[in-house]
């Protein structure tokens, strides 16, 4: 069921009369209906890389729309206060939380001010868990861990942070007892600190990592767990297909079930028997990659795929197929597994599994560090000029329209800066969640006998821009491939001062009389916070 | 309903502020050796930070590094002796070092300036932990028991801590009746189960009996609450022996026989020990004795095995 809501003060309206405040309840429980969630973790730095991470997930799901996502902690560094969880968590992700449903799981950082045990603190006021069954499992008694059933998926949060982690403690006596209880066809759990990591944390010497992977895992397992999500440590880790590993240090000797890749494009789909099936092999994510730095310690030898590259997961389960895809900052997949389950499958082990594949980061081009404009010039077009420009839903311009002639009789005509939010705007755009990519386009006259080698672009930009002059392209900034709809790759970056790109290395495109100068702009997610772009065209004195 | 999960409540938690670490300038993302590292540097500069000590002490934690903490935590005491998550975490310190006595000195000390019920309680349910294990349970039931009226929503942990100090002192209807109290409170459907088990120790099996019955047809696994059923059958009935040999099926599917789900084996014992198969329930004790588990649920096993096979 889908609700639409608005939120007053009193008679004062404050959401605006917008579709998008709204939120769907759960299916019924063991229903068959495909769920699409997504997982980040360690994300709340408030940073920019926080943003790139929410907007690659964004670009990715471009119309889709998530059931609910998980956060396993790590939401509001640094102490998990109120100011901090304003800041990092509801104002970042304000566009998606406004209608999906957030489940969390307690960091370590958040449990410098809340504590498991009391169930106070700014992390039990940032949420209201289920502790009366109200979602689905088993009723917990506390917000500390809980479970929840969507369709035919069972969910469990554990608090790996400030409880008892012992075997038979309450936490995993609950844990077995809603194991015991739970008819779902899959099973996922997750929490925050992870029982197989090399990551910026070592699970083989943290006593909450190693407690949670030699007491709670087998309670898991020995219930037929399917996926286990977790933070913590600041990396991308994806596990083979595992069972039983529960020793410290950890091996991979007698542990893993398949040791392929999980990708059906690759070493083929990880199999499982139908159902809940005991020890039929569990994937382990680590994805405490959502915003902060990352580090890597060394590659733990459970995993298939280890990336240090920011991102986050997009989960879907249907029928009897849970695929996972690692999502990174501008929406690509960098990582796919598939769990398929039908049948039986009987447990063998494999003998020396492969070694985990790293993928780590291009080595940074030498930074190309922006120009100020110069003191002294002369404008060809001003700030504040008007321009022909295209934007709206699914528009792009036709062949040839960066160079002169081109019949621009449909574009609309507006003052620069265009974009929206951040208050630096002449022509406001309303591209929030309906397109990314705006285009413009000016002609202008040089005298002959202008130095043309003088000529500059000044720009002030959000996210990223294709300039070009004559039609041919003299600046990429923030793309890294492609243009106009096919455009990929991109990266973040601020609007502010007027960044200058000196244009005399181009003086052979430039001609006395008409010129035509055209700028695409992209934002580097469709429901960005905001969008820039704002030139002008000068001869430097 | 769902909206609820992500809409704030106004409400400011009251307590742990003292625990934020002041550690500006210190990374998210480092390990805990590289955060130790740190704040030891930082605490050069300014040895008088209790927030930094308390920090390292933490991380000392994680490693294992009992003894470098319990040196912090002190160090927080000596800065700011009323820090309470810097007591509760050196007295619990102390006690796994097998001290109690500096362990219970050291919350008698911090119980006299507490102020705050929930103070009182945390600190009371310590002193419960330590007196338990010195097997002191008439003072460990006294302490839980007086730090339960004091805090609205107790945990699980303190009413089942409740439950096997009265199980030790052989109070087996005031056990149920206590942890029917916890459950109407907390809703949590482990003490709803553990309260159904000292039902069955009150030998009040009959008055558990249809809800075991509801609870086993609704559940995947059915051998936890076999287990409890053939609580309730007559020894010799063949209904009993049958969900027993049920339960012992299912459970050695699920158990992996390198290093097993503790509670499944613990179940497992039980239900040889009520098949009258003395050897193997002994077996999976020893077995479980070599994984060092301390827990209620060991004693309360202890006194299972301890007991006749047969509750009616």
């Amino acid at each position: 069921m889908r609700y639409f809501y608005a939120i007053y003060d009193k008679d004062k309206r404050i959401t605006p009369a917008d579709a998008s405040y709204q939120f769907t309840t759960h299916p019924s429980i063991g229903s068959k209906k495909p769920v699409k969630f997504w997982v980040v973790g360690d994300s709340g730095t408030g940073g920019a890389m926080q943003k790139a991470v929410h907007e690659g997930m964004q670009k990715y799901m471009e119309s889709l729309k998530l059931d609910f996502y998980i956060h396993v902690g790590d939401m509001a560094y640094r102490s998990g206060t109120d100011p901090e969880f304003s800041r990092n968590f509801f104002n970042m992700y304000e566009p998606t939380l406004r209608n999906t449903v957030c489940w969390a799981s307690m960091g370590n950082h958040e449990g410098q001010t809340s504590s498991g045990e009391t169930q106070k603190g700014p992390y039990y006021d940032a949420y209201v868990l289920p502790t009366k069954a109200e979602a689905g499992g088993l009723a917990s008694g506390t917000e500390a861990y809980y479970s929840f059933d969507y369709a035919n998926t069972h969910f469990i949060c554990l608090d790996s942070h400030d409880l008892d982690r012992r075997p038979l403690g309450a936490m995993a006596m609950w844990l077995k007892a809603d194991l015991q209880k739970t008819k779902a066809d899959w099973l996922v759990a997750f929490w925050h600190h992870p029982p197989y990591t090399k990551g910026s944390h070592d699970s083989d010497r943290e006593q909450q990592l190693i407690e949670m992977r030699e007491h709670i895992m087998p309670i898991l397992e020995a219930s037929g767990v399917d996926a286990v999500f977790t933070g913590h440590s600041h990396i991308y880790e994806r596990s083979m297909l595992i069972d039983g590993a529960y020793a410290t240090p950890s091996t991979n000797q007698g542990v893993v079930l398949d040791d392929g890749d999980g990708d059906p494009k690759g070493d083929g789909a990880y199999k499982k028997s139908a159902g809940l099936a005991p020890h039929n092999g569990t994937v382990q994510v680590v994805t405490g990659h959502g915003g902060t730095g990352l580090r890597r310690k060394s590659n733990h030898p459970l995993m298939s795929k280890v990336i240090m590259l920011h991102g986050s997961m997009i989960m879907e389960i249907k029928g009897d197929k849970l695929t996972g895809e690692m999502i990174d900052v501008h929406g690509a997949v960098l990582d796919t597994f598939v769990i398929e389950k039908g049948g039986k499958v009987t447990r063998s082990i494999v003998e020396n599994p492969r070694a985990p594949k790293l993928i780590e980061p291009e080595p940074k081009a030498k930074s190309s560090k922006p120009h100020s404009m110069p003191k002294n010039y002369s404008n060809v077009i001003p700030r504040g000029a008007t321009w022909h420009y295209l934007a709206g839903a699914k528009l792009h311009p036709a062949k040839g329209w960066a160079s002169a002639p081109f019949d621009v009789s449909d574009w609309k005509l507006g003052a620069a800066g265009f974009g929206y939010s951040d208050k630096d705007d002449k022509t406001d755009l309303d591209m929030k969640n309906k397109y990314s990519a705006v285009y413009i386009r000016k002609e202008f006259t040089l005298e002959a006998g202008t130095d043309f080698s003088a000529l500059g672009l000044g720009v002030s930009y959000d996210d990223a821009i294709i300039v070009y002059l004559n039609g041919k392209e003299i600046v990429r900034r923030g793309v890294d491939s492609g243009a106009g709809s096919k455009a990929k790759g991109f990266h973040t970056h601020e609007a502010g001062k007027l960044e200058y790109f000196p244009l005399g290395a181009n003086k052979k495109l430039l001609k006395p009389g008409v010129n035509v100068i055209a700028i695409e702009g992209h934002n580097a997610g469709i429901g960005s916070s905001d969008f820039s772009l704002d030139p002008v065209l000068i001869l430097k004195k | 309903m769902s909206i609820r999960f992500f809409i704030r409540r106004v409400v400011v938690g009251e307590f742990l502020l003292s625990a934020i670490f002041l550690t500006d300038g210190l990374h998210a993302h480092e390990s805990p050796h590289d955060t130790i590292h740190k704040l030891s540097h930082r605490i050069e500069s300014t040895p008088t930070n209790a927030a930094l000590y308390y920090a390292r002490a933490i991380e000392y934690k994680s490693l294992g590094k009992a003894s470098h903490a319990v040196a912090d935590f002190r160090t927080v005491l000596r800065i700011d002796p009323s820090n309470l998550n810097s007591t509760l975490a050196l007295a619990r310190l102390l006690a796994v070092q097998s001290k109690p006595d500096q362990s219970l000195k050291l919350l008698d000390g911090r119980l006299k300036g507490a102020v705050s019920d929930e103070s009182k309680a945390r600190l009371l349910k310590a002193k419960s932990d330590i007196y338990f294990t010195t097997k002191q349970y008439q003072r460990s039931y006294d302490g839980v028991t007086e730090a339960l009226t004091l805090v609205a929503k107790p945990s699980d942990d303190w009413y089942l801590q409740q439950a096997i100090t009265n199980l030790q002192l052989g109070e087996l209807i005031r056990r149920h009746q206590q942890l029917a109290i916890g459950f109407k409170k907390s809703a949590s459907e482990l003490l709803h189960y553990s309260w159904i088990d000292a039902k069955l120790d009150a030998g009040e099996g009959k008055e558990v009996k249809p809800t075991i019955l509801k609870y086993r047809t609704e559940s995947r696994f059915v051998s936890t609450w076999n287990i409890r059923l053939a609580q309730t059958l007559p020894l010799e009935a063949t209904e009993r022996k049958q969900v027993l040999a049920e339960a012992v099926v299912e459970m050695n599917q699920r158990l992996n026989m390198t290093r097993p789900d503790v509670t499944l084996l613990m179940d497992r014992c039980l239900a040889y020990h009520l098949q009258g198969d003395l050897k193997r329930a002994k077996q999976d004790r020893q077995w479980l004795e070599t994984m060092k588990i301390q827990s209620f649920q060991i004693l309360w096993l202890d006194w299972k095995l301890q007991s006749p096979a047969a509750a009616e």
